[in-house]
């Protein structure tokens, strides 16, 4: 109470959640459209606990959040007191930096510094715990440093001998391929990327946070690889001769498994370039054939300047990758149309012509997310914001509310699943306190479905606790918290709805019907299998791997 | 075996952090000593057993901490 006291009059407007987890994943979204750290500031104990989840997501997909969280008086530290948490004890793991301010001089400094330390090098949330009696405390003239080492989060200049040898694997494979994870969009070298895939004639392929560093339209682009990635992007993953790995820590999402990959880098099959700004992912999960560490945008210059040739291109097998997209655009295309209720793959495109190229899409986490992974196309890097690293249900509802206070001038989608929805939907009452029209299209399969996509496929159909019985009425909610709701009953009432909705900046809720039963997210790549093993529409038989003729 | 020595401020938060990385990591800790010289720092000294890549995966690891201020790793034999 005493720093929100504090901010009394001042030039700080405070914007009240409804729940402490709704304010972190909004300040996490806040912070991936603006690129600067966003502040939460949070009670003790409950305050405190409830921002956890979100530490961890913003943690494990290495976004800048800044937390304050009160704490109880010094004086009576581990005595139980009314709302005390040892908070510094819980989030240490999943935290960049830590603090708890022991005197009203390092208060300043220490805030400071989780500033600084949140968005330097790789980012990553920090907290800063503040004691009620410091908060109390008159305001010191003179600051007490905080000792920390910040230098060592600030990459090296790229090696220029490494990235030398780099590029003539790069320029000797036949089947080069870009793997562009999540620290490329941090680091703003998209257009190095791009360059790099033309002048290499080299298919980029990305990892789920890496997405929303590709525009979809570059035609090399093949799309996310992994558990639920595009066929096209597991085929060329799983069959380049070179990759360059660039700001990704090697997800077994992204990969299934390792052993594939491990035993062709170690004999010399595939030549792996790792680039990354994080000393420590470096041969964490996978050794490279060249591990350089460095920022990605200083790196792919770098390596610009040493690749001036393709000779040695294989050109059939972007044809082939082409092919597969070909195929499973047309099978799916097939499958919707069989479909009465609607079908999550068409809804996505149908979204996607109705929201203008620069609509920031947010998503939950579920079936929704994985089709949204597969089929949503995005257009300008950093237009897609999901809960990569730890799937956090309830993710989108606040995130899309972040976004929206980080850029009021761009409209901003929500793709949510009914589960994900119904864990955060409190958090729609700031959408007409603080004039944040979001549009929200919920796929409502009455199911947790991707966890009962699980259940069909590994437990022989054992489905339990997955399925919803009494569902609110999505449209009340809307109703309760002055929204337009909306229950389409056709694919053009949808984009109708959906395109006005965004182009007059007026929020919805859109409510769609889906079949649980056809709500099957493929590709997909069971746990523990490897890229080729994926589960392929029906339909669509072509085999993942490539043969060279 | 090897010798991992780490210099942090004299807090024991910090040391909370160093310790929580540690017991993620795939190793022996057959030693740990906490001593203080300047009253200003800690220097902690691991003693451990482990596959060279998973040694270095807990230096990498304990080096991302802001409050290391130095870290050293030393084989030191079988």
């Amino acid at each position: 109470m005493a720093l929100y006291d504090a901010l009394y009059n001042q030039d700080i407007e405070p914007i009240m959640f409804r729940h402490e987890q709704g304010a972190i994943h909004a300040a996490e979204a806040f912070a991936r459209v603006s690129g600067r750290p966003a502040v939460v500031a949070v009670t003790s104990g409950p305050g405190a606990t409830n921002i956890v989840t979100g530490l961890a997501d913003a943690y494990m997909d290495s976004v800048p959040v800044v937390a304050i969280t009160g704490q109880v008086p010094t004086t009576i530290f581990g005595r139980d007191g009314f709302q005390e948490t040892d908070i510094l004890g819980v989030v240490t793991p999943i935290t960049k930096f830590a603090y708890q301010v022991k005197k009203a001089e390092e208060a300043v400094a220490a805030f400071k510094t989780a500033y600084e330390i949140s968005i330097i090098g790789r980012p990553g949330p920090t907290l800063v715990d503040i004691p009620r009696d410091i908060q109390l405390a008159a305001a010191p003239d003179r600051e007490e440093k905080i000792p920390v080492n910040r230098e060592k989060f600030i990459p090296p200049p790229p090696d220029e001998d490494k990235l030398r040898l780099a590029a003539k694997y790069l320029i000797e494979a036949r089947r080069p391929v870009v793997l562009v994870g999540g620290g490329v969009l941090w680091s703003g070298a998209t257009p190095e990327v791009l360059e790099l895939s033309r002048m290499l004639y080299a298919p980029i392929v990305s990892t789920l946070p890496g997405k929303a560093a590709v525009p979809h339209d570059y035609p090399l682009y093949m799309g996310p690889a992994g558990m639920h990635g595009r066929a096209e992007a597991d085929a060329a993953l799983a069959n380049a001769d070179v990759i360059l790995a660039v700001g990704t820590r090697f997800s077994d999402r992204t990969w299934g498994r390792f052993k594939e990959l491990q035993e062709n880098v170690k004999n010399g099959k595939v030549k792996l370039i790792h680039i990354d700004a994080d000393r420590s992912e470096i041969g964490k999960n996978v050794k490279p054939t060249i591990g350089v560490i460095a920022d990605a945008k200083e790196a792919l210059r770098t390596l610009l300047k040493f690749v001036d040739a393709s000779a040695q291109r294989d050109g059939k097998f972007v044809t082939w990758l082409l092919e597969i997209r070909k195929k499973y655009e047309e099978v799916m295309s097939k499958i919707a149309d069989s479909s009465k209720a609607f079908h999550p793959w068409r809804v996505l495109k149908v979204l996607r012509r109705a929201a203008p190229r620069n609509t920031i899409t947010t998503t939950g986490v579920g079936s929704h997310q994985m089709w949204a992974e597969v089929a949503w196309e995005v257009y300008e890097p950093g237009t897609f914001i999901t809960s990569a690293g730890l799937g956090t249900m309830g993710f989108g509802v606040p995130a899309a509310l972040g976004a929206k206070l980080a850029d009021p001038t761009r409209p901003v989608l929500c793709i949510d699943g009914d589960g994900s929805f119904q864990m955060t939907m409190n958090n729609l009452a700031l959408v007409r306190e603080y004039n944040l029209p979001i549009v929200v299209a919920v796929f409502d399969n009455r199911a947790l479905q991707l966890v009962k996509q699980w259940q069909i496929y590994l437990y022989r159909r054992r489905i339990i606790a997955t399925e919803f019985g009494k569902m609110p009425d999505f449209m009340k909610i809307a109703e309760a918290y002055d929204i337009e709701g909306i229950k389409p009953e056709s694919y053009d009432q949808l984009e109708k709805a959906v395109a006005k909705a965004l182009r007059n900046n007026e929020a919805l809720i859109v409510d769609l019907t889906i079949d649980s039963e056809e709500d099957i997210v493929l590709p997909w790549v069971k746990p523990g299998d490897w890229l080729t093993s994926a589960i392929l529409p029906e339909g669509m038989n072509t085999p993942l791997t490539y043969v060279e003729n | 075996m090897w010798r991992i020595s780490a210099i942090l401020p004299k807090s024991l938060d910090g040391l909370g952090r160093l310790v929580a990385i540690t017991r993620r990591a795939k190793v022996e800790v057959l030693k740990m000593t906490v001593t203080t010289n300047d009253m200003r720092t800690y220097n902690v000294v691991l003693e451990i057993r482990g596959e060279p890549d998973e040694v270095n995966w807990l230096v990498a690891k304990l080096d991302k901490l802001p409050e290391i201020l130095s870290i050293e790793q030393i084989n030191i034999g079988p």
